[in-house]
């Protein structure tokens, strides 16, 4: 009897171990069963959504099964991840998300679930933040605004997106590592910044550059310095933070995330989706035209970069007394 | 520089006639209208689905689809509120109040029509306005920052208590609750979230087009369960001719109609303020000025007229800063100017130089769309006041599972299901009670941005208030808005003051 | 009305005093010379405190004692009211087919009396018009909840 079972013991572990295989490997071939649902909890229109149309598009063909933009805005995202959270973690539900989630995280506001019950799929795009000054500022370059600012401090104003948010952190970040003292003054979103920036009611903008690059062509803004770690092609002129001395490169990501649970296998077939979507040529040109920067990360390094981002605008957030 | 315009302008036609892109034009405004009349769910979310159909067209065939909807909106908005109570776009609740008070007097034909009259007229010339002007109001639309819309909501407030005559007390009250209820949801300027209670659902504060809802449209239908005043009864309107509005009508609408288009054009073109506050200034100018303020809330046609020609006006004012500047002003124009981007085009302050057949084909199309909105919807009349001949019952669940759906397609909640049930209630009570609700709902709108605004000033003022009297168009709107507040008391002090004099 | 007044103000008193409360919870005074976010609600509160008094007072003294708001059919308000609190509850589990079907055949039939044929059709056919208009047409993706799987048992399912 004993021997029989020493014997079984083995078998059964075999038998056990090829049934998860395959068992798993139908559920491979068997993922997406229906029609694949991405949230955006951004408007129709704005630089998150506008990815996640590129994205769903090629990804649908690529997939098989359509995959559909639903905007569920609320809470910055928080309404959004909550619903995705109530969902199956099957892969079905997908989530187009921003560093503005970290944001939120950081901020303690979410209290029903922390950052570590989602899945960060991959990581998109890029977008480096740029500072931008309105011509009748009493500054023209970024070295000149500097010197302003330490002559004056506190006077400089800077408009943006939000408190506490990631334009937010990263003009203090900025003006830190600068030595330097600014005044921020938010705003609900990237374009009233630019507009108040574009009347002259706030001297300097801190925003991403698709936003203020008609702008600057029409000689209505002046760039002044980018968190970019190179100079980008739309303003070839404006020196990184780097070049100014100031030891800083950071960008605005944009990416996809589901629900945590979701089988490995499916993590890894939509992952694949999304990067092959993202090399098409269409998607390509749509990162050309909005001087938007491709950043492809995987599973593992997306979700070590967003747990960092989180825990350093804790700190940050902290230290601003927010 | 006229000559020239219509020059342009001429061009512009031959782009929009078109037969492809009559055919977008009227798509767009068949979709708005549809979409305005379905509570709810607004512009924002009619050219969301829409984008994904648009890969590959023309970009200056998407905008005119893409602006169909948004003025089409405007059109059809008035339509549930005048028959239910029930404001189809946040642009049309001020017309439900006395628009619902008309279809109960059996006048919902005429209502009906004056709305469709009003909105071409204003429609129409906001696109003259829109066509001779627009770079001149470029720079109106930068000139406006932080304390300029701070006096700008002190103006508004001053409308708020215009609408509050009557019962000071209780408008007062109903005012505060407004800006309490504002109150809620993250604060702008700090990030903090107050009065939230926890749930991410309160984060981006109370949505005021739900509460509206529910205190018109539900509390309406709670009171007629009460007090069963309607049950088993049906409207009638009488004869057909009965639906067209009568001479009377289209005379007292006419003067309403043109400064409530000066109203909602320049609203319309400062960023940020728009259709919605446009519609209450115009209510409450209308109110100041009538020969008898005590009547609206009654069932007024100038109070329907005024509101559906601000909102449409402020469409063609909306343009404006998104053409010239590549600057959206409205939650609309910047869906619009992200389907544009999505297309290619990035609109900025060049757009008028480096594509001129793309802003004037749009612009000419503007015209287009008007006239077949206003052909659209006057034959329609006919068809949707049939509405009011269904039964008291009937028409409660019709106006209890309408605001149910239309609530939820506004955000895909259900929370706001809650919110909107609760103040259901709530304006019930505060009806039976007699206190005016349209204080509450328009503080609820203002207050936010009030707050907002006047706390910006003072960070970039570095915490000193001249800064609201040192800028021209700060003070200019603070003394009108003092002068909106008390010219009734100005007005006797100064008959008072002849009256002295000729004894 | 004069006790639906005094009721109402006393309510609103309470709420002033609550609110007055929650506000003292963030920055009353001035942060870095700019108002702090309890400022606003503070002077709100207390407005509202004072504006309840004053109209406590007035109802006090002046109010007519004429019909309370409150006379009428309060039955049928409560009915109406739970079976639309019932809608907004079901919704999630029971799908916006069922749920609407069900509010309007309880709300035709129970509440306003009309003869069971009227109740299901008029009910059946609100419910069919809204899911094809808002769900189809305009791709509002309304609660599926059980509704759904029925459908999908009977083969009915239709969409993603």
């Amino acid at each position: 009897m004993e021997v029989f079972l020493r014997k079984l013991v083995p078998v059964a572990m075999v038998v056990y171990l090829l049934g998860t295989i395959f068992l798993a490997a139908g559920q491979a071939a068997d993922f997406p069963k229906r029609k694949i649902t991405m949230l955006c909890h951004s408007s129709p229109g704005s630089p998150v959504d506008l990815m996640a149309r590129q994205l769903a598009e090629p990804a649908s063909k690529i997939l098989g099964v359509p995959v559909v933009v639903e905007t569920k805005t609320g809470g910055a995202g928080a309404v959004a991840m909550a619903y995705l959270l109530g969902q199956e973690a099957d892969g079905h539900t997908v989530y187009a998300m921003t560093r503005s989630n970290a944001d939120l995280f950081a901020s303690g506001q979410i209290k029903d679930f922390t950052w570590k019950e989602l899945a960060y799929l991959i990581r998109v795009q890029t977008d480096p933040f740029v500072l931008a000054a309105h011509p009748s500022a009493p500054f023209r370059t970024a070295k000149e605004m500097i010197d302003y600012a330490k002559k004056n401090p506190g006077k400089v104003k800077v408009g943006g997106f939000g408190s506490a948010s990631a334009h937010h952190i990263m003009a203090i970040k900025f003006a830190k590592k600068a030595g330097i003292e600014i005044t921020w003054v938010p705003y609900p979103g990237g374009a009233a910044a630019v507009t108040a920036t574009l009347g002259g009611h706030v001297p300097v903008v801190h925003t991403n550059p698709a936003t203020i690059i008609k702008h600057v062509q029409a000689g209505n803004l002046i760039p002044l310095a980018i968190s970019a770690g190179n100079r980008i092609a739309a303003f070839p002129e404006t020196l990184t933070y780097k070049e100014l001395g100031v030891a800083l490169e950071d960008y605005h990501f944009r990416g996809i995330a589901t629900k945590k649970g979701v089988p490995d296998d499916v993590i890894k077939i939509l992952h694949d989706a999304f990067k092959k979507a993202m090399e098409t040529p269409d998607f390509k040109e749509y990162t050309k035209k909005n001087d938007l920067l491709p950043g492809y990360m995987n599973h593992e390094d997306f979700t070590k970069l967003f747990g960092e981002t989180v825990e350093e605008n804790k700190k940050i957030q902290k230290e601003l007394g927010l | 520089m006229l000559f020239e315009a219509c020059h342009s302008l001429l061009q512009g036609f031959s782009v929009a006639l078109s037969l492809k892109n009559l055919w977008y034009c009227f798509i767009g405004v068949t979709v708005g209208n549809i979409v305005g009349v379905l509570p709810g769910f607004g512009p924002v979310s009619a050219v969301a689905i829409l984008i994904p159909l648009m890969y590959g067209v023309e970009p200056v065939s998407a905008i005119i689809l893409l602006a169909g909807i948004y003025y089409g909106a405007m059109y059809g908005g008035s339509i549930t509120s005048i028959l239910l109570k029930i404001p189809g776009e946040s642009s049309s609740v001020m017309t439900a109040i006395d628009g619902y008070e008309l279809a109960l007097k059996g006048r919902a034909g005429p209502a009906l029509g004056i709305s469709a009259i009003a909105s071409f007229v204003a429609g129409t010339l906001s696109v003259i306005f829109l066509t001779f002007f627009a770079p001149l109001l470029a720079s109106f639309a930068l000139s406006f920052g932080a304390p300029e819309y701070f006096s700008l909501m002190v103006m508004g407030f001053a409308a708020v208590a215009v609408l509050s005559t009557g019962d000071a007390l209780k408008g007062g009250i109903s005012a505060v609750l407004g800006i309490i209820l504002a109150t809620v949801g993250s604060d702008v300027i700090t990030g903090i979230p107050r009065f939230h209670f926890g749930s991410i659902y309160l984060l981006d504060g109370i949505d005021f087009l739900v509460v509206a809802i529910g205190v018109f449209a539900i509390a309406e239908v709670l009171d007629n369960v009460v007090t069963k005043s309607k049950f088993g009864q049906r409207l009638s309107y009488g004869k057909w001719t009965n639906l067209l509005p009568s001479l009377n009508d289209l005379k007292v609408s006419f003067w309403p109609t043109i400064r409530a288009t000066f109203i909602g054009f320049t609203t319309g073109v400062l960023p940020g303020a728009g259709a919605t506050i446009a519609s209450f200034i115009s209510y409450a100018t209308e109110k100041r000025v009538s020969k008898y303020p005590e009547k609206f809330g009654t069932g007024v046609m100038e109070a329907v007229a005024g509101p559906e020609a601000a909102n449409n006006a402020a469409t063609g004012g909306a343009m404006v800063p998104l053409l010239t500047l590549g600057i959206p002003g409205s939650n609309v124009t910047a869906v619009m100017l992200g389907a544009l981007m999505m297309l290619g085009l990035q609109p900025g302050p060049l757009l008028f130089k480096e594509h001129p057949t793309f802003v004037w084909g749009f612009i000419a199309s503007m015209y287009v769309g008007n006239v077949m909105l206003l052909i659209l919807n006057i034959p329609l009349i006919g068809v949707f006041v049939q509405v009011l001949r269904l039964s008291f019952p009937i028409i409660a669940i019709l106006v209890l599972e309408i605001s149910l759906v239309g609530v939820y397609a506004f955000n895909n909640n259900i929370f706001d299901l809650y919110i909107m049930f609760v103040f259901g209630i709530i304006g019930f009570l505060l009806k039976k009670l007699d206190f005016p609700l349209a204080p509450m709902i328009l503080a609820l709108v203002l207050g936010r941005i009030f707050e907002e605004h006047c706390r910006r000033s003072l960070i970039i003022s570095d915490g000193s208030f001249t800064i609201f009297l040192t800028r021209p168009i700060s003070l200019t709107l603070l003394v009108v808005a003092v002068l909106v507040m008390f010219y009734p008391m100005i007005l006797d002090f100064i008959r008072q003051h002849r009256k002295g004099k000729d004894k | 009305m004069r006790r639906g007044e005094i009721v109402c103000g006393i309510l609103m008193m309470g709420f002033a005093v609550f609110y007055i409360y929650l506000s003292w919870e963030f920055p009353i005074g001035f942060v870095k010379r700019v108002p702090g976010s309890g400022m606003l609600p503070f002077i709100l509160g207390i407005t509202l405190l004072l504006l309840s008094v004053l109209y406590l007072l007035r109802s006090w003294k002046k109010a007519p004692k004429g019909e309370e708001f409150w006379a009428g059919d309060i039955k049928s308000l409560v009915i109406c009211l739970i079976f639309y609190l019932g809608f907004i509850v079901s919704i999630r589990g029971l799908g916006f087919i069922l749920s609407s079907f069900f509010f309007g055949l309880m709300t035709l039939r129970f509440l306003f009396k009309m003869k069971w044929p009227t109740s299901i059709f008029c009910s059946a056919a609100f419910t069919l018009i809204l899911q094809v208009s808002f769900y189809n047409l305009l791709g509002v993706p309304l609660p599926k909840g059980l509704s759904w799987k029925i459908l999908s048992a009977l083969g009915l399912g239709y969409g993603g």
